[in-house]
């Protein structure tokens, strides 16, 4: 018996642990992704050494993602992204804003998703 | 592939440990809320088995959130008898002294013949031979012996059932139906 009770505390423990911080993961990793491309949005010439530091950022975080996330959204972003880098490497910056505004879209509609809200439950 | 097999071990020790946790009970023992959460627990096992882009995750935690509930389900079933009725229901008792109880049947959705069949699957044969048939929470027939009765000397058959007049089982036993119901109305 004591046995099933500690068992139950660990199980209720592990849910709340996963539930919380998937939350909490994806809340504050869409978060940074959509002020960053804000601030290199913001630029009349887009930084390309900053553009590479996000995804670099961005490679290292999705690997966590990875454990609630489905890996063909990742990928997804992954792609818009990679063309993004090209778009600024050639100095295209207007396919590099329209890749901009899809990232916008992926962190906005990614975080409504995750989010915990009626709709979402139904 | 790799992924697929070593996820599917990790899903097997998961429900191996979960199922071996809720007790042991065949499937014909469960009750409903058991029975719920086998299905349940057997389609989310294979969403992570199937998908290798699912999380692993997206299996795991609905199975164990599962064996949480029915952990606390179980708890409170064994402090609470309301909620234990609540939730299972309560026998009924189909067979008594003045035979089949219609009226229970219909309330628990079976029929005659499936009551016949339960009864012969515990052995009997005929209605006089069960002094007390009880359906459980769990659907099964429990019954009490007439041990004053005489056993059928040979398998019996039905040949009004919910008052329909079964022609192919009196015509196998060249019964006449208007003799018969004669005979019904003579001894009534």
């Amino acid at each position: 018996m004591k046995f099933k009770i500690t068992l139950l505390i660990l199980s209720v423990l592990f849910l709340t642990f996963i539930c919380v911080g998937e939350h909490l993961l994806i809340k504050n990793t869409f978060l940074h992704f959509d002020e960053a491309v804000t601030y290199i949005e913001r630029q009349e010439e887009y930084s390309l050494d900053e553009v590479l530091a996000l995804q670099s950022w961005w490679e290292k975080r999705s690997r966590f993602l990875e454990l609630t996330v489905s890996v063909q959204i990742l990928n997804d972003l992954s792609y818009t992204y990679g063309e993004l880098v090209g778009a600024v490497r050639c100095e295209d910056y207007k396919s590099a804003s329209a890749f901009l505004d899809r990232l916008h879209s992926y962190c906005h509609r990614l975080r409504e998703t995750y989010q915990i809200s009626i709709e979402n439950i139904l | 592939m790799l992924t697929v097999l070593i996820r599917t071990f990790l899903i097997f020790v998961l429900l191996i440990f979960g199922i071996r946790l809720m007790g042991k009970r065949t499937i014909g023992e469960l009750q409903p809320y058991e029975f719920v959460i086998t299905l349940a627990v057997a389609d989310l096992a294979c969403l992570p088995l199937q998908d290798v882009s699912v999380p692993i995750l997206y299996g795991v935690v609905p199975i164990v959130a599962l064996f949480v509930i029915h952990y606390l389900i179980t708890l409170f079933s064994v402090k609470s008898i309301r909620f234990r009725k609540f939730l299972n229901g309560k026998p009924f008792i189909v067979i008594d002294g003045d035979g089949i109880n219609y009226e229970c049947c219909k309330k628990l959705n079976i029929s005659i013949n499936d009551l016949l069949e339960l009864i012969r699957q515990q052995g009997y044969f005929s209605i006089p031979e069960i002094s007390f048939g009880i359906i459980e929470t769990n659907g099964k027939l429990s019954v009490m012996k007439n041990d004053t009765a005489v056993p059928p000397s040979s398998v019996p058959m039905t040949i009004i059932v919910e008052g329909k007049f079964l022609n192919d089982n009196a015509s196998s036993l060249s019964i006449d139906k208007q003799k018969l119901l004669a005979f019904l109305q003579k001894n009534t």
